[in-house]
Order: structure tokens, then sequence, then C-alpha cells
């Protein structure tokens, strides 16, 4: 890939490196976001509230990650379709299509299904590591809940919240059918743009894409490595 | 319930939807009292700490702090709120924060003027040369002693201690039990310490609670939980004495065919002629060579500054006497060893 650049430069300055690369990391930053921020509050009611459904609830939630994105992604059309044509329509709504399909919202909320068991259980483990009576002594300096949740948990984890970040990333970046079927139009990352060259038979043009592909991802898991031999 | 600084009333205890303490009632009349709970592990003696923490609710009764209600069947305080500080017997320092901010964290919260400064707790817990670890860097002694410091530094209307010193080296233990008894009184804060060291609970204790069975058998000055125990399980759990047949024969005496005619004050009364159990304390019988009441030596135990023989009598019953270490001789298992006769007990026991 490095060989077809240097060799077809202008396959280099042809590609709008700066938007892709802004793409796919708007992706990245929303999905860590919404991702980190549902997992702690998974974790955190977990651990307060001890409640079974609750629990369920999160056992339920984690499965996507077991599921092929691009059958995700044709079941959340689908369901949506079906949502809109059998309720909204009935009630004389207008389409709420448009805001779920080919939408950074539905993009999310489906990165949001397929990743979230990768970031409730990295969470977790951190989680598993404070003792519970940190908590209770927390209570008991007067710190409240949410006191301690702020002042507590979340120094506590935010290395695991960092590496969870990273996670999502590697995860997000190079995430192919998800982003094929459910972007927005126009909208091109590093990842979607490599396919269509490739797809095209236009191997070398996919080779710049692709290089930044593994150019990001290997600088995320390597701070990832770094980090963890440190931790 | 008026007027008590601190009072249980008829609370039942419970952990995991199991009743580990029924019925409690306790007080603590004045404030910078000192009582002790004693009782074997797994009786509950945690659970009540943290029911009195808030951490746990009750069904029953009513707990009681300065004339507030903190906890009954409608009325939960939460732990923030109660001002009671608890040191677990794990370490449960902030791992990512030094010693040094979490004995501060402790002390943040005093509002009012300070009645311990921070840096006399660090010294008299020896904890200066740790300040700035972090808890995964010291052992659990240390551990310990810094979640203590961080309790006491908090200044709460009531001070709860779970086995504040089990893991601190035996060396050092003494030590911090004088200061810390000194600490508390000067400073007036009322603590609730929970231990399965009876001769730490007796010297902090102003009052010692015995917990058995799921209830607390007996609560009273440590003198009478030691001298005047009030149950045959309470003589078992402390185990410094041993129950022999005797026959009331007057109000002053009884008989028992090991050990001839015992007088003494009865802690109890019974009737002339009665069948009791009669409770000998090491401390109860007096060496004498001289004597012609002569029993076997079956073991000795060196204590330090005592030793305490068992002896095995003529009906194989085993009793305990205490004899100064510093006594001009010592005797051998297997020899005889004389009984100072009359037997005279200052505060005669049965059941």
């Amino acid at each position: 890939m490095l060989y077809w650049t240097i060799i077809f430069p202008k396959n280099l300055f042809d590609l709008n490196t700066f938007q892709l690369f802004s793409n796919t990391i708007y992706l990245v930053f929303l999905s860590s976001i919404v991702l980190v921020v549902f997992s702690f509050i998974s974790n955190y009611g977990n651990r307060v509230t001890k409640s079974k459904f609750l629990n369920f609830l999160t056992t339920f939630s984690i499965t996507g990650y077991a599921i092929p994105g691009v059958i995700l992604a044709v079941a959340f059309i689908t369901f949506i379709a079906w949502f809109d044509n059998t309720f909204v329509k009935a009630f004389e709504f207008n389409s709420i299509k448009k805001i779920f399909i080919g939408s950074i919202f539905g993009l999310v909320i489906v990165y949001f299904i397929r990743f979230y068991s990768l970031a409730y259980n990295g969470l977790k483990t951190g989680y598993e590591r404070i003792n519970r009576s940190i908590d209770e002594s927390s209570y008991l300096l007067g710190y409240s809940k949410i006191k301690t949740f702020l002042g507590i948990h979340v120094p506590y984890l935010k290395n695991s919240v960092f590496l969870i970040g990273i996670l999502i990333t590697i995860e997000v970046i190079k995430e192919l059918p998800i982003t094929l079927i459910l972007r927005p139009f126009n909208f091109e990352t590093f990842a979607t743009t490599a396919y269509i060259f490739a797809s095209q038979d236009l191997l070398e043009a996919a080779a710049v894409p692709s290089l930044f592909l593994i150019l990001i991802a290997s600088t995320f898991i390597l701070i990832t490595s770094k980090f963890i031999l440190k931790d | 319930m008026a007027n008590n600084f601190f009072e249980i009333d008829n609370v039942s205890f419970a952990a995991g939807g199991k009743n580990k303490v029924n019925n409690v009632s306790l007080k603590i009349e004045n404030e910078g009292e000192i009582v002790c709970l004693l009782g074997p592990s797994g009786i509950g003696k945690t659970t009540m700490l943290r029911t009195i923490a808030g951490l746990e609710k009750i069904n029953k009764g009513k707990i009681n702090l300065k004339g507030r209600t903190l906890s009954s069947q409608n009325i939960h305080i939460e732990p923030e709120n109660r001002n009671i500080a608890l040191s677990f017997q794990e370490n449960s320092l902030f791992p990512h924060y030094n010693i040094e901010k979490n004995i501060n964290l402790g002390s943040d919260r005093v509002k009012n003027q300070k009645k311990i400064e921070t840096k006399e707790i660090i010294d008299f817990l020896n904890l200066n040369k740790i300040l700035n670890k972090f808890p995964h860097e010291i052992s659990a002694g240390e551990a310990q002693r810094a979640s203590l410091a961080r309790s006491l530094v908090s200044q709460p209307d009531l001070l709860m201690l779970d086995e504040p010193l089990s893991n601190v080296d035996q060396s050092f233990k003494e030590e911090i039990q004088v200061e810390l008894k000194q600490i508390l009184t000067n400073s007036k804060i009322t603590t609730i310490i929970v231990t399965h060291d009876s001769y730490e609970a007796f010297y902090l204790g102003s009052k010692c609670g015995i917990i058995l069975d799921g209830e607390l058998k007996q609560y009273d000055d440590p003198y009478n939980v030691y001298h005047l125990p009030n149950s045959v399980e309470v003589v078992n759990f402390l185990n410094r004495g041993t129950l022999i047949p005797a026959e009331v024969t007057s109000p002053k005496s009884l008989e028992n065919e090991d050990l001839g005619t015992i007088t003494g004050n009865f802690a109890r009364p019974f009737p002339i002629g009665s069948k009791v159990k009669l409770l000998i304390q090491p401390e109860d019988l007096q060496h004498d060579d001289a004597s012609n009441l002569k029993l076997e030596v079956v073991d000795r135990k060196f204590r330090g500054s005592n030793f305490i023989y068992t002896l095995k009598t003529l009906s194989n019953k085993l009793i305990p006497v205490f004899v100064h270490s510093h006594h001009i001789h010592q005797h051998e298992v297997d020899e005889k060893f004389g009984i100072k006769r009359p037997i005279h007990i200052d505060h005669i026991v049965c059941f």
C-alpha cells in the first residue's frame, strides 16, 4: 500500500483526506461519548440498585457484539420501517425514517448496539476493582451518591475510560458494513472510501485510505499497549 | 428514649434478607462513652455497625442518635446525613488517593471547631512515613491505621470501629490502645468498637456487649461481664472458667464433691438444696503447697505475667487456676497441685 501510494502520489492529493479524517473522528467521538456515558450509567445503576431487571437489561443489551454488523444494520432499517409504517403513519405524524436511516444519529445507535458490550464490560472490569466498602466509606464521609460517583468512581476509572475510548476508536474506524449501509448521503470515512475504490478494482487508489486507516488504528493500538503495560 | 445520647430500641439486624441479631436494645447514656461489642465471627456484629451507619435498613424498632431517629420502620436517614463514621475491617481507603489525601478527606467535612488535630492523629498512629504512599503500597496494618485516622479526624457524632486493630502488630497494639482510648476520651467521641479480643474490649470499653446466638446476651460494664456473666453461653464464649456441679447448702455456701465447701456471696440467690453449676474462674482458687486438697496438673499455660494451670478433679472435671509467674516454683504436668482451703469466692456465680 505504501508502495502504491509512493508510485501514484496523485491518489494522495486527490483524496479529501481532511474531510475523511474529520468524518471518521466525528463518528468515533460521538460513539465513544455515548457508549462511555451509557456504560457508566448502567454499571453504576447495577452497582447501586442491584436491580435484577437492570441486570437482565444489561445482559440482553451486550449481546449486540455477537451479531454481524450487516445483519444489525438491516435489522435496524427493517425495524424503523415497520415502526414508521405501523405506528407513526397510523397517527398521521411525519415519517421518522429520515431521522434514523441515512443519518449520523441512526449510525451512532447501531454502533451503540454493536459495541456496547465492549464499553460495558471494560468499565465493569474497572468497577470490580473498587471494593464496595469504598463506596460505603465515601457515604460515611458525607459524600452523596452523585459525589461518590464523580469524586471517587470517575477519577479512579479514568484509566479504564481511556482504554475503552481507544478500543471503541479502533472498532469504529474499521467498521464497514454498518457505516456503508447507514451513513448519510455523501458522508465517507476512510473505511468506506477504501471499500468503494477496492470494489471498483482501483486497488492503487484504495491504498491511500487504507494506509490512513492502518496508521490511525496502529497509533491507537500502540497507545493502548503502552497504556496497558503502564497500568 | 429520651435523654440518652444513643439508643437502639428493640431492633432486629438483618443482612442479605437474613436476620442476624434479634431484638437488640442498647443505650449509650453519655456523649464520649466507649462501648465494645464482642462475639464470635459471623454472628452479626458488623451487620449491627452497618445498620447503625445506615448501610442496611431495619424493619422494626428504632435507632436514635442525639435525640434524632436515624432508622425505624418508616424512617431511614441516608449514611451521608448521619454524621457517623465507620472504619471497616478491610481496606476501604480510596485507591487513587495517597494516604495523606485519604486522611484529609475525613477532616474535610468537619464544619465546627476541630477537637482533634490531624497531625496529632498521624503522629500517634505512626503514619508519617507513609503519607505520600498509595493504599496498594502499604501493609494491611498500615491501611487499617490510616483508615482509623480518617475516621477519627472526621469527628463524627458516633464513631464505629470494626476490629480496628486486628491487623496491627502485637508490639504496637497495646500502645495504640492506650492512645486511642486517651484521644477518644479527651475528644469526647462516642465510640462503638467491634472486636473479638476480650482484653481489648475490657480495656477500651466502659460497657461491653456480648452477642451470641443471634441476640445481645449481656450488656454491662467489663468487670461484670467477666466476673458476673449472666448465662452459660457468655461463660463459654469468654472461655475463662469452667462449670462444676455443686449443691447450695446455705445463703453463703455450697458444696462440691471434689472441692468441698465453698463460701462467698451469691451473685444471684438460689434456694438451699438447689443443684447448680458453679462457675470457677482461674482467679477463684488459690495455690497452696501445704493444702491437703491436691489435684493433678494436666496442662500449664505460660502467659507472661502468670501461669494458668489446668487441674483434673477426681470426677474428671478440668479446673483452671491462676498462679503468678514469679511464684517460687513451677508444677509439671502429672504433678499434684495444692488448693488453699477453706475456699472462699468473693462472688459466686451459679446457673
